[in-house]
């Protein structure tokens, strides 16, 4: 089994909730908040301080319009966004999948 | 299974459970029951009865695109998804006009007997059904949605019933169709009971 080390896990990237959010976000190109809550069953509160985290260290794109007369908020990974996610499920095969 | 599976297993899950409301299912259902029936009781216009569900595909995809977003959320699918998606829709595009053609010339067939103790003959009262039944093949390719395979099947063994018997080509669209319809009408039931929509959407 390779180990990757403790260090080398992105912890930013490695907290459950934000990896679920993470991870849901990679195989889509970009979703509105109610999808990122009924994929997940993460509530509004969760979802908006773990996005803030990801947006904060520029993994994550929030786009906040309308979608006609009602607010939306769109979340998207950055290119650095996935390719932090990439290296981080690198790691974890590296570490799970011997 | 592996972490790249399980991404990959999330996604179609995810896309599978955007089809999961019924209403393509009931639109289907409905559509066939009307074409069944216009082709048992009125005759003369049972070729051209495909053309109404055809007007109002647009519409029904349109609103049920609105309706599902506001009980799912908002997602755009990846890239290679949707160029998959694309394809299958060309695919089914072009199948639907092939059926169409068909279906005209199944019409001519059983009912001005143009053709005369031929294979053809024989088979016509059942192939409509099975031309039905591969666009609800196309349709399981198109949403991965397999109970259209079911639906397929249950068109094509209604069709072989129906030429055994020589009955009127409406019969299995009539019986797959309330099927269909019954099917969709449950989903949709239990689709808007498990996913109201949010009070601040």
């Amino acid at each position: 089994m390779t180990d990757p080390g403790l260090e080398a896990f992105d912890r930013l990237i490695h907290e459950p909730a934000r990896l679920i959010l993470m991870a849901n976000l990679y195989v889509i190109e970009e979703a509105d908040f109610l999808y990122l809550s009924r994929q997940t069953g993460l509530t509004a509160g969760n979802i908006s301080s773990h996005m803030a985290k990801l947006a904060e260290a520029g993994y994550v794109e929030i786009e906040k319009g309308y979608a006609g007369r009602k607010p939306r908020t769109v979340y998207r990974l950055t290119s650095r966004g996935r390719a932090a996610f990439e290296t981080h499920k690198e790691r974890l095969v590296g570490l799970l999948e011997p | 299974m592996s972490i790249g599976n399980s991404l990959q297993s999330m996604e179609q899950s995810a896309y599978r459970r955007a089809y999961s409301d019924g209403i393509i299912d009931l639109f289907v259902g409905i559509s066939f029951l009307w074409i069944g029936a216009a082709w048992i009781w009125l005759p003369d216009y049972g070729g051209l009865a495909g053309i109404l569900p055809a007007v109002f595909v647009t519409v029904a995809i349109a609103g049920r695109k609105q309706f599902v977003e506001r009980r799912l959320g908002y997602v755009r699918w990846s890239e290679p998804r949707r160029d998959k998606e694309r394809r299958n829709l060309i695919m089914l595009l072009g199948g639907g006009v092939f059926l169409l053609l068909m279906s005209v010339l199944v019409f001519l067939v059983v009912e001005d007997s143009l053709v005369d103790e031929t294979m053809l003959d024989l088979l016509a009262p059942g192939l409509l059904a099975w031309l039905l039944a591969l666009l609800a093949l196309g349709l399981a390719l198109l949403l991965e949605a397999w109970r259209f395979v079911f639906y397929g099947s249950a068109l094509a063994a209604g069709g072989l019933v129906t030429a055994l018997l020589d009955a009127n080509p409406g019969w299995p669209l009539l019986g797959s169709g309330v099927l269909i319809a019954i099917t969709g009408l449950v989903m949709l039931v239990l689709f808007v009971k498990s996913h109201p929509v949010p009070e601040e959407a």
